[in-house]
């Protein structure tokens, strides 16, 4: 009889653990559902865009470069308090508990993957662009000296590959910024200044008909 | 009848979870290459571009709360023509007159500079979460998309026309041809480039 009490009693028990982990399992279910925001699905309004600014350029681009660059900050608690703190409130997000348990000494990290394009050669609105012709069979092109023209970027070229904590917006900018400025010292160790000045001869060469010589000079 | 009952439960459950996971993809994708191009494009007209992006997030059965978010930014777009595009035959020379095919103006490249992005306001209710990056970097490629999905309403090829022709002109002009005629190849359909 006391053997058959006490199986009632853990079969109850049972019952009622089992039941609170469902109810456990459903509102977990309720967060995810409400905190997991599908990016896909939502779309913008209609707004219109406004023309703020029409310059006349004259931008003759001899070399192309694309690079993907990744660019990451991370930042780590200063303090045990700091720590206590922060991870008692990433374990009451059920989106950052995974980084409370996987990373407790981070406080937020972020990486982000920058694809950009480089446009280099020659600012023909530059002064120092001149045609000369000195014979009737030489011309003189004098041509600035190659630069980097566009540094393109976008957000379409842009992915975020890892977010952990809460990211202000000037800290993304400065962060795409720094890609930026990477891809201009991995593109400027090339060294592809006398390609874009081949290309621009041969260019030019190009467009100027016989009997024409011509003879360049990069000031 | 207890057992019954468990076992469905852990089916419900085991269902439930087995939904949440996700396809694999198993095609595997061409990847892109990335090298340095020799390329001869003139860029004649630059656009600056500024936009505002609105995004309202309302709730739903399942999601207690609304989200808006209002972010600005700016984009500059480059026309121009492909020089390297010029064949032997496009040019012809009588005399002193010059006749040029000139390939048609395109848009050459798209940047939206980082320091231009701003998020203006970012309202968020119940218990929805903030808007993430990630997200705000999925709103901004909308607003990318938009910008150049529009840009053929803007006049831009058209300027990028005038300024080549501008600039043809003086250069053979330069050359002492008394008569320079430019012409234009037809336009074909030509998508944004991506940065």
């Amino acid at each position: 009889m006391n053997l058959k009490n006490h199986m009632k009693k853990k079969f109850h028990l049972l019952r009622r653990i089992l039941a609170l982990l469902i109810l456990g399992f459903v509102v977990w279910l309720i967060f995810k559902a409400c905190r997991s925001e599908d990016v896909d699905h939502f779309k913008i309004e209609r707004t219109p865009m406004r023309v703020e600014r029409i310059r006349n350029i004259v931008h003759l681009a001899t070399i192309s470069y694309q690079d993907e660059v990744v660019v990451d900050s991370i930042e780590y608690y200063k303090s045990g308090s700091e720590k206590f703190a922060g991870t008692l409130s990433k374990m009451t997000d059920l989106d950052d508990i995974k980084h409370a348990i996987s990373d407790p000494y981070v406080k937020r990290k972020i990486a982000l993957i920058v694809q950009g394009k480089i446009e280099y050669g020659f600012d023909l609105q530059n002064p120092v662009y001149q045609l000369k012709k000195m014979t009737d069979s030489l011309m003189q092109v004098t041509l600035p000296q190659p630069e980097i023209l566009v540094i393109a970027t976008s957000p379409s070229g842009t992915r975020v590959f890892l977010e952990n904590g809460t990211w202000k917006d000037y800290e993304i900018q400065y962060l795409k910024e720094k890609s930026k400025q990477q891809m201009k010292r991995d593109f400027e160790a090339l060294h592809m200044e006398s390609q874009a000045k081949q290309n621009i001869e041969h260019l030019i060469r190009q467009l100027i008909p016989a009997p024409y010589n011509v003879k360049f000079i990069y000031k | 009848m207890f057992y019954s009952r468990l076992l469905l439960i852990i089916t419900i459950c085991s269902f439930t979870m087995l939904m949440s996971c996700d396809e694999t993809d198993d095609n595997i994708r061409n990847v892109e290459i990335y090298s340095i191009k020799d390329i001869g494009v003139l860029s004649t007209c630059e656009y600056t571009i500024s936009k505002v992006i609105e995004l309202k997030d309302r709730a739903s059965w399942y999601k207690f709360g609304d989200r808006d978010i209002l972010m600005s930014c700016k984009a500059k777009i480059e026309a121009g023509v492909r020089l390297d595009e010029l064949k032997n035959e496009d040019i012809k020379v009588d005399g002193k007159r010059i006749k040029i095919l000139l390939p048609y103006p395109e848009i050459l490249s798209f940047d939206m500079d980082p320091q231009s992005i701003k998020t203006e306001l970012e309202s968020v209710n119940g218990l929805r979460s903030t808007f993430s990056q990630e997200e705000k970097n999925n709103i901004l490629r909308q607003g990318e998309e938009s910008i150049k999905a529009n840009m053929g309403r803007t006049q831009i090829l058209k300027q990028a026309k005038e300024n080549a022709r501008v600039f043809i002109e003086n250069f053979y002009k330069e050359l002492n041809f008394e008569e320079v005629i430019i012409e234009f190849k037809k336009p074909h359909e030509k998508e944004i480039p991506s940065s």
